[in-house]
């Protein structure tokens, strides 16, 4: 044989390099202009979980708005990728310019806790959106939209639009991802609870991934020929749940956000109802929290503060409060 | 391993026939591994074979072999091309941001031609990603693991940066009409497309110059140069037809979804990778088949749909797959030490 050991370990070496590459290839996002300056202006920068999501970009726009408004100087860095390998070092980086206060939408409340406790160190307040911080960090505030009221309303819908009963199925992100396992625990507690008649015959993950999506739906419809509904988690697994079902009225189909693909299909009917995020509405009170803070006004500050979300269905997409609701591109 | 010192075109032929008898008893180990388990499937669901799970197998497994198809002239000539994925959420990218954003309303245009405009611009913007990547190996000499993960970090970038990560649901409704379509019920289009392709492959790769010259560059790239071929555009015509398919895999993955998402060709590179693999190819390039990788493709998707269909929990469905990878290879290395002892 021409190929050594030695050649075969070395070739070894090199694909488990690759898949640590891989990992962290797409997460570089360029890194702040940020830092405080001496006219007085409060500059407040936001770390989305990732960017490129419409979810997220929406909060951005909802926070940008109001920090035009509140003659704060607004600063947006995200990472290409959701993972906290990817978020810390943008966090880092944000938190080594000193601004005034970083507003951030943690991927793994426990991951991200060092790089949010290092900031707080520096003398940077923190305010989280959307997603938590470990229990113990020293927030100014926490905003949440309820993934698990979002999850319950989900079961909701699909519990009336099924009449109490019938084979429903998720399609999900990851298992890790604490949002897909907070809106799946809202989810079928709901069901356990007021629509005992309605079996969830199976939980699949299929990444954040359209067409591997649409592959898991589609199999999910062969294995289970009396499946009435189907729940996705994500907006990839949302777009291939309504992808795989298309117009068949057999499945009732319910997904999560309101990007505008997802709208243009729950228009026509392949989705039939978005369990929809208060987007704008997170950005805007974070910004309206920071400005409190920096004017000394503690007393306007929730600690806590959980949004609900809203279910938007086929009918009444089409409304001028549905429409508000919907993320921007 | 063969030696080649000999003259370069005697070589050249040796080599073809060694590659072809080695597929051979090869195939006929992957084909039963893939028989095996579609009788297990069969017997523990009575929902496998049925026309729903062929319709939903056959047309995933079209953009999975795509893709293995471009990668296994890539391995027989001792490369590899990570950027494949990528590439493919790039093309469709680009065709879908065209189509909707220039073409739309298509009044003017019309559907099918639009659709048409679409499906060139998706293959050449995989072509060009192809021909880059070529280029960084053959003539900038990085090699070609570096190259082609540089290109999968661009790519995947770009495809965001187009739409800011938004999917575009406006393409001409003709795309996802053809993506979708079953003739006599049975057959869906993008079968037939990729029946086409690897009728192609297979005659390029065992019945050409080209393709002898493939095998040959993977097995001793020195005798190449020493014969007087020019290696360097070899090589960039290899990475030119993994990226071209990518382009097309796109326009096949922008039909199923009837609509452009930059999340299309996540992790497919691993899936190609992983198709050529089982199907016998050599990561140290100089062996494969167009007919294996055909099967390693199809067990890869089988085993995707077919764990769902007999309700095999979320996470021992990945550990499955990564067993059968692991132990497809293994096989393959015990024959091939067999045949060195004797």
């Amino acid at each position: 044989m021409r190929h050594s050991t030695k050649h075969k370990l070395s070739a070894a070496l090199v694909v488990v390099t690759a898949v640590g590459l891989l990992a962290g290839c797409s997460s570089g996002g360029a890194t702040a202009g940020a830092g405080g300056d001496d006219s007085g202006t409060k500059t407040v920068v936001y770390v989305p979980g990732m960017t490129g999501i419409a979810f997220y970009e929406t909060l951005r726009k909802g926070a940008e708005d109001e920090a035009k408004k509140q003659g704060i100087n607004f600063e947006y860095q995200g990472a290409a990728e959701f993972t906290p390998a990817a978020q810390t070092p943008v966090v880092d980086a944000v938190c080594g310019k000193k601004p005034d206060l970083l507003i951030i939408s943690p991927t793994d409340p426990a991951a991200l806790k060092p790089a949010i406790d290092r900031c707080i160190a520096a003398g940077i307040p923190v305010i989280t959106v959307d997603t938590n911080a470990a229990d113990g960090t020293k927030l100014v505030s926490a905003i949440t939209s309820d993934n698990e009221q979002g999850g319950e309303a989900a079961a909701e819908f699909l519990g009336e639009a099924l009449g109490g009963s019938g084979e429903v199925g998720v399609v999900g992100l990851d298992a890790a991802a604490t949002t897909d396992q907070l809106r799946q625990k809202g989810f079928l507690a709901k069901l356990t609870a007021d629509y005992p008649d309605i079996k969830v015959v199976a939980n699949e993950y299929a990444g954040f991934d359209a067409g591997q999506s649409q592959t898991v739906a589609k199999s999910l419809k062969v294995a289970h020929p009396d499946l009435a509904g189907l729940f996705g988690i994500v907006e990839p697994n949302v777009e291939g749940i309504a992808a795989a079902v298309g117009s068949d009225d057999s499945v009732q189909v319910i997904g999560y956000d309101a990007s505008p693909a997802e709208v243009d299909r729950l228009k026509k009917g392949e989705i039939d109802a978005l369990v929809v995020q208060p987007a704008a509405e997170e950005g805007s009170m974070a910004i309206q929290f920071a400005k409190a803070y920096f004017d000394g006004d503690t007393s306007k500050i929730e600690a806590s503060l959980l949004l609900k979300n809203t279910v938007v269905t086929t009918k009444d997409a089409d409304s001028a409060d549905s429409q508000a609701l919907f993320y921007v591109q | 391993m063969t030696a080649t010192t000999a003259a370069p075109q005697t070589a050249t032929t040796r080599l073809s026939a060694y590659g072809t008898r080695i597929g051979r008893s090869r195939n006929a180990l992957t084909a039963g591994v893939l028989l095996a388990i579609c009788i297990l499937f069969t017997i523990l669901s009575p929902y496998f074979l049925t026309q729903a799970n062929w319709l939903n197998t056959s047309t995933t497994m079209t953009q999975i072999l795509l893709l293995g198809l471009g990668q296994t002239f890539v391995i027989i000539s001792r490369g590899i091309d990570l950027s494949v994925g990528a590439n493919l959420s790039l093309s469709g990218m680009v065709a879908g941001a065209f189509m909707t954003g220039v073409l739309a309303p298509y009044e003017s245009v019309g559907e099918v031609p639009s659709a048409l405009i679409g499906a060139a611009l998706a293959i050449g913007t995989g072509l060009l990603v192809g021909i880059i990547n070529g280029l960084l190996i053959a003539f900038l000499r990085i090699p070609a693991f570096v190259a082609t993960l540089g290109m999968l970090g661009v790519c995947s970038g770009a495809s965001y940066l187009l739409t800011n990560g938004q999917s575009l649901s406006g393409i001409p409704t003709a795309i996802g009409t053809a993506g979708n379509y079953n003739i006599l019920g049975w057959i869906p289009v993008p079968v037939i497309v990729t029946a086409i392709v690897v009728a192609v492959a297979i005659y390029v790769l065992s019945q050409t110059r080209f393709g002898e010259r493939t095998y040959m560059l993977g097995d001793n790239p020195d005798a190449v140069v020493r014969a007087g071929i020019n290696d360097r555009r070899h090589l960039v015509a290899v990475y030119a037809i993994s990226g071209a398919l990518a382009g097309l895999a796109a326009i096949i993955a922008m039909g199923r979804l009837a609509s452009a998402s930059p999340t299309a060709g996540a992790n497919a590179e691993l899936q190609a990778i992983a198709t050529v693999v089982i199907g016998g190819a050599s990561l140290y390039g100089g062996r494969g088949t167009i007919f294996g990788t055909v099967l390693g493709a199809a067990i890869v998707t089988v085993l995707l749909t077919g764990l769902i269909i007999i309700q095999v929990p979320p996470f021992w469905q990945v550990i499955t797959v990564g067993v059968v990878l692991i132990t497809a290879v293994f096989l393959d290395q015990q024959k091939e030490l067999r045949a060195a002892k004797r």
